[in-house]
């Protein structure tokens, strides 16, 4: 039903974003109330209510058919809707362009509509982070009705979200794969000893203020620390994978203190100390807190305080932070030794994404848009979505054509897909392989897999977890 | 003539006959043989039969009179031993073992071995020495002092001898003690009163009374009192120390102990701390060589400054705990800094009006109060040997700031910041593990579960954020949650705190290589539990900080539910530990993985047949779980018992013969199975054609 204007392409793109509310339209004629967001605002209105009440119907029908999961998607043919309820009344939808390719049978120009590009898992968790993001600036939505109004909220909404497709979600969509639909975290592989001088400096750091909740701690892009609980943890983490690291990956060396804002980030490097503190509300949405960012040489620490008490006193702050920055200074060459040391060179041949679910942990040495051709990576996106359905083990291997293996592999609640680039390797190698290679713990940024002695190095390499077989 | 011996805890008498005013009696290490001088060249000995040992001993007699003085019974027949350079003046003897004593004399040394049997003594050696003036001796330290030579006294030589290497006395390098005072003194003299002069001439020559021998650090020193007067009526006091090597160099002046007064005053060491009574002010200044905030060292020596000043001797415990048991009354009043005081190095002090002897010992929880620098104060609790008990206290009062920060509000150091008292901590506890680290003799020693002792308090905090987490739950229905997330913050911020300090600790421990206890783990992973710290819980562990052990894996398996599968965490921690893997097959079970235990068990544990029926049983059960919900044939059973059917028909032709006889008892294990297997699937046998 739901048509698209466009050139067809053959590339996934976002067709419309909108966010509902039943609730405000009461009587019929009003529907137009519950529309609080639409991406594009330029299409009609009417089309707007239908789609809107499309969705709506849908999930309503559905709700009466399964206990426990709603429906969170529909594969039409052209296009694929996906939605994600929140606080119970609020829909969060969005409709993707099915790719498209030109075929010709029979001296007829026809479009094959390739569904299977793409993949609910993938594009799930940008919606729902996308609804995160906002959440975590805002506050939820109902709240902040409740706070003002439902036009100031659509307002709000209109202002931030307008923003957020344009500068990234379209992208995000665009560069969806299997790997980033984890949103997961990547730690950073140290040794005891640093690990706990780090946490010796940090715990000095939280110490010195009051009403400092909790930090978080990050080296160029892999965590170091969190003390935030899991879920946050992701939040702030992939917030400052979106926000923050493009722009720390160009200049690494710079140390600024400011208070985390979306807004400066496109020149934040320039900003003093500025002394207004932005609101972000974590754990349940329902309180505040204020942040405070530090910079500090490839250290970006996102210092969560419940009030602004402490931070008021700018001297204090100024003090506490140099005696962090020393601190720090102290264990750096200690820590830069560490990282110096020689790490096995990774096997070209062998390329893997590991995800565990229980800490997050997510790690990958497949550049998805380089190694990968689009039907090879939807392939891998085929296989993780099977992966769902082991419980709570399972493997399968899988081989085309002249492509290399790949098997994807589920240890109840970790999730392996390795990539084999082994001419004329049969079957009973590659198991082989995949069965040594689950000794390590997801520090295997050096994983290494040479074939013809696989199993003696994958014995030692993944030797400290346990996965099923 | 009475007398009364004192040693140890128990006190002994005797009776002597009357021969002449004793000038020296001395008894020998195990009390049974007597020496006495009575005149100036022998020394008379009397034998006393061996002395029970303190607490029970069914030999003697004696010791079933319940009074406190045991009455020695002496024997009857004396003997003596004649100085043998007959024209020398004896001035002293010493026992340097029980069988050995040495004549000092004017003029020489004279070492004899004595034999109380036959009542004889046979010389060993004479060292020839001119002029000796005075002598020290201190068997604790192994060493005799003799000042000879000059007239002025300040020639010394030591003597060593081994206390179980018997039979020798071993002559060191001679040294002479400076009396730089001298040339000084002379100068302003001649212009001073008499008063002066008689002062003057006493601090010209070195006498017996200002020298002192003492133990300090396992180091031999000689102390020397010196009065240094610089304006007449005023002056102040040095004590210098000289370090006697046993490596035959000579004596080097290594400290001096200064203090800004002028009088009588006397020495005393306990537990390395020297002591110095001032009697003019009733005083005790005391003194810590090793301590370096009160010292500087110039190139040669190092200069001390009083540790602590003007601290009085507490007359409570001169009562309660350091009177002697033999004096049954003491009076209340008891003049401390008396004028009657002799003090004897190391530790004694002895009241001659009052007859009283008391041991001298400090009051470490006292230096709590006196020293408001926490970290110096830990360096000299970490130097005493009875400093544990106070030490433990410290800690304890300077977590108990942050942890219940009502508690303590007269003490002068409560109002501190937490990050402050994790600082401290971090100092203390680093301190502390190298201490425990060099083991060192006569250093409190603080092992793990002496500190858990202190950290267990946090146990306490924990459950009263348990608590009041609980009440924040009903207020927050009624009340607005304003002061409850206050509340909330602050029991964060304690709990943050106490996680720090148990971080903390284990970090110093691995800084030390002190492998960590599980007690300490545990600790740590209920606070951070208490706390709802899941995540951080999980990556402590993924950075090897809670070390891999079996304990801490059951601790984990216990915690996990549904909302934290800390599981995970156990299970590879289990396979890490590479000799847990029955433990994993049994959890894997319990979760109803048969498949995945099976697995685990081809590729890690032998197949014998009483693992084959574990897993057999488990999957019959796991098969009527699963039977309710879906369609399902007994398919697990089915693929276990295939399997291992398959697996002992292969092994089996191999060790059959070779077990057959125990092969058959165990075959009656897997019968029950067997038929089962047969009830169910043998009938479909046209479908499995690879199963017999």
């Amino acid at each position: 039903m739901v048509s698209t204007d466009e050139h067809p392409s053959s590339k996934i793109s976002l067709v419309d974003y909108f966010i509902y509310c039943p609730l405000f339209c009461r009587k019929e004629g009003q529907e137009e109330q519950k529309i609080l967001y639409y991406h594009p605002s330029t299409r009609e209105l009417d089309r707007k209510i239908r789609t809107i009440g499309y969705c709506e119907g849908l999930v309503k029908f559905t709700e009466t058919f399964t206990c426990e999961q709603s429906c969170e998607s529909i594969h039409f043919q052209k296009s694929r809707l996906l939605f994600y309820l929140v606080e119970n009344d609020i829909g969060f939808a969005m409709t993707l362009h099915v790719p498209v390719v030109e075929q010709k049978k029979d001296d007829k120009c026809f479009l094959e509509y390739l569904d299977e590009r793409i993949n609910d898992r993938v594009m799930l968790p940008i919606l729902k982070m996308s609804y995160r993001y906002f959440a975590l600036q805002y506050g939820t939505i109902s709240a902040l009705i409740q706070r003002t109004s439902v036009e100031n909220a659509r307002n709000v909404l209109k202002e931030y979200f307008d923003k957020f497709i344009e500068c990234h979600l379209h992208r995000m969509i665009h560069h969806a794969t299997f790997d980033s639909s984890f949103f997961g975290i990547h730690f950073i592989s140290l040794d005891k000893q640093i690990y706990l001088k780090f946490q010796a400096v940090l715990r000095r750091w939280e110490l010195q203020f009051a009403s400092l909740n909790e930090t978080v701690f990050i080296y160029r892009n892999q965590l170091v620390w969190s003390g935030l609980n899991q879920d946050d943890t992701t939040l702030i983490y992939s917030f400052f994978r979106l926000y923050y690291w493009p722009h720390l990956k160009i200049m690494p060396h710079t140390s600024t203190i400011q208070y985390l804002s979306v807004d400066s980030c496109a020149n934040q490097f320039n900003s003093s100390t500025n002394v207004t503190s932005q609101k972000f509300y974590l754990g349940s949405f329902s309180f505040s807190y204020s942040v405070l960012v530090l910079h500090y040489d490839s250290f970006t620490s996102f210092c969560i305080f419940h009030n602004d008490n402490d931070l008021l006193d700018n001297e204090k702050t100024s003090t506490a932070t140099h005696l962090f920055r020393q601190d720090l200074e102290i264990i750096l060459p200690s820590f830069y030794g560490y990282l110096q040391r020689k790490h096995p060179i990774p096997d070209v041949a062998v390329k893997n994404a590991y995800y565990n679910k229980v800490n997050m942990a997510h790690s990958a040495t497949i550049n998805w848009h380089k190694d990968l051709s689009n039907p090879m990576s939807s392939v891998m996106n085929t296989l993780a979505e099977d992966l769902q359905w082991f419980h709570p083990s399972g493997e399968i291997m899988v081989k085309r054509e002249n492509d290399p293996w790949i098997i994807a592999k589920r240890s109840d609640r970790r999730e392996l897909l390795v990539m084999i680039n082994q001419k004329g390797a049969n079957l009973k190698q590659i198991r082989g392989n995949v069965k040594a290679f689950f000794n390590g713990i997801f520090f295997f940024d050096a994983s290494i897999v040479d074939l013809d002695k696989i199993k003696q190095i994958l014995s030692t390499q993944f030797n400290s977890i346990l996965l099923f077989e | 003539v009475t007398v009364k011996g004192q040693r140890h805890e128990q006190a002994y008498s005797f009776r002597l006959e009357d021969k002449g005013a004793i000038q020296s009696i001395k008894f020998n290490p195990d009390l049974s043989v007597l020496a006495i001088k009575r005149n100036s060249n022998s020394v008379e000995f009397l034998n006393f039969p061996s002395i029970p040992s303190v607490p029970t001993s069914p030999r003697s007699p004696s010791s079933s009179m319940a009074t406190t003085a045991t009455i020695l019974q002496p024997d009857t027949i004396e003997y003596s031993q004649l100085s043998k350079t007959k024209a020398s003046k004896l001035y002293d003897f010493n026992w340097l073992s029980d069988k050995e004593i040495v004549f000092v004399t004017d003029l020489s040394l004279e070492h004899y071995v004595l034999s109380a049997k036959q009542r004889t003594l046979r010389q060993l050696k004479t060292h020839e020495l001119s002029n000796i003036h005075w002598q020290l001796f201190s068997r604790e330290m192994n060493l005799l002092l003799i000042s000879a030579g000059t007239p002025s006294g300040n020639s010394l030589i030591p003597f060593s001898f081994h206390k179980t290497q018997q039979q020798q006395l071993i002559k060191l390098p001679k040294f002479e003690v400076d009396l730089p005072q001298v040339t000084n003194l002379r100068s302003n003299s001649t212009a001073s009163n008499a008063a002066n002069q008689s002062t003057s001439k006493r601090c010209n020559e070195l006498t017996e009374r200002d020298c002192m021998l003492a133990n300090i650090y396992g180091r031999s020193y000689l102390f020397i009192v010196r009065q240094l007067f610089r304006v007449a009526g005023q002056g102040s006091i040095e004590v210098v120390l000289y370090q006697i090597e046993d490596d035959h160099k000579p004596a080097q002046k290594r400290h001096i102990l200064r203090l800004n007064l002028h009088g009588r005053c006397a020495l005393n060491v306990v537990d390395n701390l020297i002591l110095i009574h001032h009697q003019p002010t009733t005083s005790c200044y005391i003194y810590d060589i090793e301590d370096k905030s009160t010292s500087q060292y110039d190139g040669f020596q190092t200069i001390h400054d009083p540790l602590l000043s003007q601290l009085s001797i507490q007359p409570v415990n001169v009562n309660w705990q350091l009177l002697s048991s033999t004096m049954p009354t003491a009076p209340a009043t008891i003049e401390l800094y008396s004028s009657n005081w002799i003090v004897f190095l190391p530790n004694v002090i002895i009241d001659v009006k009052m007859g009283c002897l008391w041991y001298l010992l400090t009051n470490l929880d006292y230096l709590l109060d006196i020293i408001p620098d926490r970290l110096l104060l830990i360096d000299i609790l970490l130097r005493r040997t009875s400093g544990k008990a106070s030490i433990l206290t410290l800690l304890r009062t300077l977590l108990t700031n942050i942890t219940a920060p009502v508690q303590i509000d007269s003490n002068n150091v409560s109002n501190m910041s937490s990050s402050h008292v994790l600082d401290l901590w971090i100092e203390m506890i680093d301190r502390i593990n190298r201490v425990f680290i060099e083991n060192s003799p006569n250093r409190p020693l603080l092992d793990q579960s002496d500190i858990f002792s202190v950290l267990s308090l946090f146990s306490t905090i924990a459950s009263i954020s348990a608590t009041g987490s609980s009440t924040k739950f009903h207020r927050s229905l009624s009340i607005t949650s304003n002061d409850t997330t206050l509340d909330e913050h602050d029991q964060n911020h304690s709990l943050k705190f106490a996680t720090s300090v148990v971080i903390e600790y284990i970090r110093s421990l691995n800084d030390y290589n002190i492998s960590v206890q599980y007690f300490i783990y545990e600790l740590l992973v209920n606070l951070l539990v208490r706390n709802n710290q899941f995540f951080q819980l999980q990556q402590l562990i993924q950075y090897q900080v809670l070390a891999d052990s079996l304990q801490l894996a059951c601790l984990l398996l216990s915690l996990s539910n549904t909302q934290q599968p800390t599981t995970q965490l156990a299970l590879d921690m289990l396979k890490r530990l590479t000799n847990a893997n029955e433990e994993i097959v049994e959890i894997l079970l319990g979760h109803n993985f048969i498949i995945e235990a099976l697995h685990f068990c081809i590729g890690h544990l032998p197949i014998t047949r009483t693992l084959a029926r574990k897993l057999l049983e488990a999957a019959i059960k796991s098969d009527e779980l699963l039977s309710s919900t879906a369609s399902n044939q007994k398919i697990l059973f089915y693929t276990v018992y295939t399997f291992f059917e398959e697996y002992f028909q292969r092994t089996t032709t191999v060790s059959a013969l070779a077990q057959s006889t125990s092969n058959n008892e165990q075959k009656d294990e897997l019968e029950m199975f067997k038929s089962l297997f047969n009830l169910h699937f043998r009938h479909q046998e046209s479908d499995v054609p690879n199963i017999q």
